[in-house]
This record gives C-alpha cells, structure tokens and sequence, in this order.
C-alpha cells in the first residue's frame, strides 16, 4: 500500500509538469524583433521566425509584423498572422528604433524582463536613421548573423561591446551607471555595426564617436583588441592593443580626483620610415608617445561628457557611491570632480624582418 | 519408486523363483519398460546355457565400443570359460568370484572388458535405467549387473566464442559436454584445489550440475550458500543453466544480473581465481560465475589482454555507453518538449526543421522507433541465418531511409535510437542489456512527463535500484558502495599492470596474497 501511495504522489508530481510541455512544432522560434513606434502612438513589431519548413541551406525566416498599445498586445496580435506562438528563448537580436530608445525605451522593455519565457541574453540594438523594421526585413533577406558580426567588431575595431540586454540592465540597477548601447545602420543595403549610443536615465542622447566609442569600451573593459595612431605619414606608428585593463579609483591623497589606471599590451603593426624601433630606448619613448596620446583622449572624451552630453559615462558615480558617498550624494557632482589618467603602454614586439649580421 | 519396484522383484525372484529366472524376469521388466523405445538393443548371448544379456540404448552407445571392446571381450570370456569348463569345470561366475577374491576389487572386470570406466550395480541403490540412459551398457550375467560406459560422443567440437568475442584472448569456448568444459577450466588451472563438486539435479533429466571453486581462495560461506542452494532445487528437468540460476536466485528482484553467464573458459579461470564459485551445467555452453558486481559488466577479460595504460579510454568509453544507452532517448525528449531553453539556437533550429512535417508527438515518434529497432533486433536473434541479410537490409532500409522519406519520424530521432541502440550492444550479457532496456523505457516515460525534472527522478530510482540489489550476500555497486579505495583505483576507470595488482579483493577471499606459495 505505502509502494502505490509513494507512486500516486510521484506521478501527480510528475503530470504535473505536462503542464510544461512544448512540442517543438508548435513554436515559433524567434531570432530577431524590431520595435518601432506606429504613427498613431501604437508599438509596432516586427519579428524574424524561423522557417522550419525550408530546405536546408537557406537561412532566412518569415517576418511578421503586429500592432498593439503595449508589446505584450502586439505579441499577441502577431497570433493572427502566425500559425504558431511566438518563442523569445532564442532570440539574438532586438532593435529598437530612435524614436523608441528616445521616448518609451523602459515601458518597451519591460516586456522582455518579465517574460518568462525569454532568457534576456539577447544583444539591444538602436536603429540609426531608419526604422527597425528595415533593420529586421534586411537582417532576413541578407540571412545576416547579427551575433557574428557584433562579435568581429567588437574584437577587431573595438567600437562596440558584448552587453546582453541583462548585463546591461544589471548595470542599469547600480546607483551611478548610465548606459551605452551599441547601434546598426543600413549602409548600401547591409546591416553595419555603428558607433555606441549614449543614455541618460533611460532617455537615448545621441552617438558617441568611433573614438569615444572604444575609449568608452576601454574604460568600461569591454574592449579587447583595437588600433591606436600616432603620428602621420613617415612618422606613422600603429599599434594594436592585445589587451587593455582598467582599474577606477579615489586618489588616496585628494578625495575629489578619480584615478584611471589603464594598462595597455600592444604590438606595433606599421611603421612609417622614419621610425626605427631598434633599441629599447626609442621603444620606451614610443610607449610615452602613446601614453601621452591615449591620456589626451580621455581626458578629453572626459571632458566631453562632462561639458557637452552632462552624462555620467564613466561610472564615476557609481564609484562615489560605493567609497565616497557623501560627494555622490550631492547631485552636481561631476562638476566637482576631476580625473587623473595614469596609461602605462607596453610594446610587446615590433615584428619585422630580423638584421642578421 | 520404478528402482525398488525393480528391487523390490529382484529379490522376490532371487529368493523364490531363483536365479535363471530372475534374470529372465529382470530383462523382461526392462524389455516392458522399454516396450516402444525402439532404439535400446538387447542381445542374448547362449553359451552353454549360461545366458549374459548385453543391454544398451543405440542412441547413447557409441557402437563400435559396444561391439569391439564389450561385446568381443564377453564373447571371449565365455569362449575362454567353454575351454577351461572343459578342463577345470569352473564356471564362469567361480571364475570372475576368483579374480574379485584375489584382488580384492569391485571392479575386476576390467581384466576382461577393455573399457575404463566399469561398475558393478548395487542391486538395491542403483537404478538401471539411469545407466541405461546416460550411455552405459548393462551387463547382465546370472544374478551379477554390470554397468559399462561406453558413451557416443554427442558434442560438437570446441569452437570460437559466439557472443563473447575478443580481440587477443584465447578463442576456445564452452560446449554442451560437461566433461569437456571442466577440461578447459582445468587445462588452465592446474591445481588439486580446483574443487569440482557434481550432483545430478532434475527427477526426469538427470542432469549433471558442477560446483567449481578454488578451494584455498573461495570463501567457505559462499561456497555453503551454494550448496544449500543447490540442494534445495526440486524440479523435474534442467534444459540450461538459467534454470539453476533463477532457482538460486529466487530472491533477486533486481533488474540487473547477479551472477556473469559466459561461454569463456578463460574468463571462468580468471574468476575462479579471484575467490569466486563457476556453476557447470550439462547441455549448456554458458558457465555461470557468482558473485558479480556492476563494474564486472564494464570490464572485460580483453582488457587484461592489452596494455593497461590504454584501457583506460576503452573503459571510459564503456561508461559513457552505459550512461547513453539509457539516457539518451530521454534527454532528447526532455530537450525538445520541454527545456528548449538549453538547446544552442542554431541545434534547436536544425532540430525544429527536421520535425516539421512529423504527425507525431517526439514521445510516440521515439517509442516508435525504439520498438521498432527491438523488433529488428529480435528477429534477428531468432530468425535463420541464411535469412538474417535479408532481413538485416530491409530493416535498416525501413527504420532508416524509409520511415524518414515518408515523413513518418525525424531524421535526428533515427540518430538518437542507433546511438543508443550501438552503446547498448557495447556489453555481451544478455541480462543486462535486457535490464538497461527496461530503464531505457521508465526514463524515456519519466522524461516526456516531466523533462529534465522527470529524468532526474528516473536517475535517482535508477541509483536506488542499483545500489539495493544484492548479489549472493555482497553489495552490487562494488567497490563504489561500499567504498574500496584500492580497487576503486585498480579497477574502476583503470587497469593496473598486472605485475603491480598482487593482492586479491577482500570482499571475494580471505587468502589475500597472489602467488603465494601453496601449503
């Protein structure tokens, strides 16, 4: 009796998870979404499926597209147009137009944080100049990898970084954080990654500049490989970071300078003539050269963000809050402090054919 | 009750009637016995008014020793008697009662029959037909029996190992003879402490059932055990050694095997001296070998064959067969119904397009396939060789090609159900591969109920079943629970060379050192 009493108890456990039950041929699986804002106020959705039912080698979905006065009513909506329910586990892509990001960014998202369904690992675009339904219908005609390519860009050019949604959310919960957003545009019919988009409290700014944008990433540690110049035509020297580490801190001496100790390990890839990396002293001139190059830029950048865009880009008040919160609770604060750039640049190799006798 | 209605004739005839005529009787009770067995032979040899009867079954008796060393032999006694009758005027029985005097041996008929493996019959124990049927020849000369062996040989010859194969071991396997497998156990071991004990089991077959162990290494318990066992078992025929098996394993409700069915003389060797019992059957080419542990599955004698440093990998991946054969439907199904969540993006969308256009939902797709591949599988195994290609190309065309071209199951689920189908024909034992399939099936329902979830509850009945079975008295899960560090390291995912395992396992024997030397 006590054997069937444990099995009835098991089995009710175990039909209770019938409940969960999702035959892979009634979902929808969905890569991408794009939201736009309708001319009358409504969100407008657009959403990339994929094609189950193609042979195999082409690689674009079917789009459909819904209104609805919120997300989950337009999701709802797309019902009407699609066989099948909509599944947000896998989705890679979300773009959100200009205007969206601009005006309604946190009520859009909303639906994606409480979404059981979704995981929230997918990457946020802002569509730059065009809507994020052409974004979507050029994703899917061009079977375009949006993983692929934001990550090439942002090994290689360094101008935009790999935030999911939920990283980026996380951040936002800190006291202090603003965040940057990576953006596409359509460029002669292909998707290209554009520069970081700049928020303040939810509200998008505009764009930074491809410089700012790695500086930002730099400062952030989220770049791992990009270029830096000095010089012009035969006092040319490039050099490309390997790896770069940050470490953001109060001076110990003045409680209003913020250091920034940057390490940089680089290789020197072209030269122009002039140059000649021969002995270790013009490399340690070099290095200073880029140190002194690389703490312009920031400061500079710096200086920007304070002056011009007034936004916290550097997380200095998240900084504040942890360690000084006295200062991070007066609300001017960034014009109160200043910061100390401390680069340190190191040449690991120059390449180059080797003088042999 | 047939042995002391004889006796029980016998001595109303030897008493009253007297002794030509107890002899005549005692034929004629055999002839009615054997009234519509055409194949026993009787003849009558007359000399002189002194009758011997020569009884035997054709089928059993190998003829030419019938006729050149038994019936010669008797024919030149009598012809030996005429002469000195004439001369001495003995008779034949005063003769042989002379020679049975003279050296003090029951079996002096040896001086005249040529044949090995003579017996005078105790007229009050023995029972003739047991002899008669087990391929002696019954003498019968005035009031004295005599049993001779003269046995056909009815075994085949020692072939290769049909399911057991190896690589390098040793390629001679076990007959249906009793006799002969005993010779291959023993042609290994050569050592008087190689017991063999053997008891003739089954009220109408009579079977031989052998009790092999080393007596200095084998545990005197275990041994007892499986006496009382053997002791126990009333039954009126054993046809194979699974007889014997679930006689003495009438507790064991386990699914897995707890004793080793093998065909190979070399690993019975290996075990027996280890500490472990081999049960011998006559007409059956399997020995069985107990106790067993779940790792012995795992293992395999060819490991000891090869380079211990390599086994590890082979090991390995026996393991993970072990773990695939059983989960693998399972997992598929939990993935695809209910945690699509932890499929990689580009796998789940491979996934989604091949089950498009599939009627069925993945549990009845998997279970039909999986049914499918079992029916292949049994009739194989049962049908004639000559048909087995045949059957082997329309199946493989039907489960594979076919079945995915008409839409009726994905092309992943064949994947799935070969992959677990090949991990499972990794091991040779036919009762676990039966016990695994029947997992097999509780983890695959479990799953479709409940997903990972259900799995996890399917593992943990799994574990609860393994580690619960016993096996004659020691634990199954050996050395994992209970825990045994040394052979853990020996044995589990490795193999020790040779030169360095010197000690034997606690748990099998108490004479813990190899090779040392015998008192």
């Amino acid at each position: 009796m006590r054997k069937y009493l444990i099995l009835i108890l098991l089995f009710t456990l175990m039909f209770n998870g019938l409940d969960g039950v999702r035959e892979l041929t009634d979902l929808a699986i969905v890569k991408a979404i794009g939201i736009d804002m309708a001319e009358d106020g409504e969100f407008s959705l657009s959403a990339i499926v994929i094609d189950t039912a193609k042979e195999k080698g082409n690689e674009s979905g079917i789009i459909y597209t819904a209104k609805g006065k919120s997300i989950q009513e337009a999701a709802r909506n797309m019902v009407d147009v699609s066989p099948k329910k909509l599944y947000l586990a896998h989705m890679e892509t979300l773009v959100i137009s200009e205007e969206v990001a601009k005006d309604n960014l946190e009520n859009s998202l909303d639906f994606f944080i409480r979404d059981n369904e979704g995981s929230n690992s997918f990457y946020l675009f802002v569509a730059k100049e065009c809507t994020s339904e052409e974004i979507i219908n050029v994703i899917n005609e061009e079977e375009i990898d949006m993983i692929s390519l934001l990550k090439s860009t942002q090994k290689y050019k360094g101008n935009a970084n790999l935030k999911t949604l939920n990283e980026i959310l996380k951040d936002l919960l800190k006291e202090g954080h603003q965040m940057c957003v990576n953006s596409v545009s359509i460029n002669e019919k292909k998707v290209a990654i554009y520069n970081m988009a700049y928020f303040s409290d939810w509200e998008m700014k505009g764009y930074l500049s491809l410089r700012d944008s790695i500086l930002y990433n730099i400062l952030i540690n989220e770049a791992s490989d990009f270029i830096i110049t000095i010089g012009e035509d035969d006092d040319l020297i490039v050099a490309e970071v390997i790896s770069s580490k940050n470490k953001i801190n109060i001076n110990k001496e003045k409680n209003n300078i913020i250091d920034f100790n940057i390490t940089f390990n680089a290789t020197i890839t072209q030269t122009g003539k002039n140059i000649s990396i021969a002995d270790e002293n013009t490399k340690s001139k070099i290095e200073k050269q880029f140190e002194e190059k690389i703490k312009r830029d920031i400061e500079e950048f710096y200086r920007q963000t304070k002056e011009e865009y007034s936004v916290d880009l550097l997380s200095i008040g998240n900084l504040l809050y942890r360690k000084k919160s006295e200062l991070y609770n007066d609300s001017d604060y960034l014009q109160k402090v200043s910061i100390n750039v401390k680069p340190k640049f190191k040449i690991l190799s120059q390449g180059g054919v080797e003088k042999i006798w | 009750m047939t042995s002391f209605f004889v006796y029980f004739l016998y001595f109303c005839f030897i008493t009253i009637i007297g002794e030509k005529r107890f002899m005549n009787n005692l034929v004629e009770y055999i002839k009615s016995k054997c009234e519509n067995l055409d194949d026993m032979y009787f003849r009558k040899l007359n000399i002189k008014n002194k009758e011997t009867w020569i009884i035997y079954n054709e089928a059993l008796v190998d003829s030419q020793l019938a006729s050149n060393f038994v019936i010669r032999s008797i024919v030149e006694i009598l012809k030996n008697n005429d002469k000195e009758d004439v001369k001495e005027e003995t008779t034949l029985k005063e003769k042989i009662q002379e020679k049975l005097e003279n050296k003090n041996d029951e079996l002096n008929l040896e001086n005249y029959i040529s044949i090995n493996k003579i017996k005078k019959l105790d007229k009050e124990k023995d029972n003739v037909f047991t002899y008669l049927f087990s391929g002696f020849i019954l003498i019968i000369f005035e009031e004295e029996m005599y049993v001779v062996e003269a046995k056909a040989s009815l075994s085949r010859s020692i072939s290769e190992p049909i399911n057991e194969n190896s690589v390098r071991g040793a390629k001679d396997s076990f007959v249906e003879n009793i006799m002969i497998n005993i010779g291959l156990i023993r042609n290994r071991i050569k050592t008087e402490n190689l017991v063999y004990k053997e008891k003739n089991i089954g009220t109408k077959t009579k079977t031989k059932v052998g009790l092999m162990y080393v007596s200095n290494i084998a545990k005197k318990e275990l041994v007892e055990l499986v006496e009382e066992k053997l002791s126990k078992i009333i039954i009126d025929g054993i046809l194979d050694i699974n007889y014997i098996q679930e006689f003495i394993e009438e507790k064991n409700e386990s699914d897995f095997p707890v004793s080793i069915n093998t065909e190979r003389p070399d690993v019975v060797s290996y075990y027996l001296l280890q500490g472990r019992i081999a049960i011998l059957v006559d007409n059956s080419p399997y020995a069985l070998v107990l106790p067993s542990f779940f790792e012995d599955y795992i293992n395999n004698i060819d490991d000891l064959y090869q380079k211990s440093k390599n086994v590890t990998i082979t090991k390995i991946i026996r393991y993970v067969c072990m773990f695939l054969t059983v989960t693998v439907p399972a997992l598929y199904l939990a993935l695809i119904t209910f945690d699509q969540e932890s499929i990689p993006t580009d796998l789940l969308k491979s996934f989604a397009t091949q089950r498009e256009g599939v009627p069925f939902p993945a549990f009845f797709e998997a279970a039909i396939m999986i049914f499918a591949f079992e029916i292949l599988r049994e009739s194989d195994l049962r049908s004639n060789k000559t048909s087995g290609n045949t059957l082997s190309i329309v199946g493989a065309l039907i489960l594979g090609d076919a079945a995915v071209s008409a839409g009726i199951v994905s092309p992943i689920m064949i994947i799935v159900v070969a992959l677990t189908m090949i991990s499972g024909l990794t091991f040779s034992d036919i009762n676990l591969i039966n016990g695994l399939r029947k997992w097999r099936i509780i983890f695959m329902l479990l799953a479709s109920l409940s997903g990972l979830v259900g799995i996890a509850i399917a593992s943990t009945l799994f574990v609860t079943s393994l580690v619960s079975t016993n096996s004659y008295t020691k634990s199954f899960t050996y050395p994992v629970a209970p825990f045994n560090l040394r052979e853990v390291r020996n044995n589990l995912f490795t193999r020790i060379s040779i030169s360095k395992d010197n000690k034997r396992q606690k748990i099998l024997t108490n004479n813990l050192t190899k090779g040392r030397r015998e008192v």
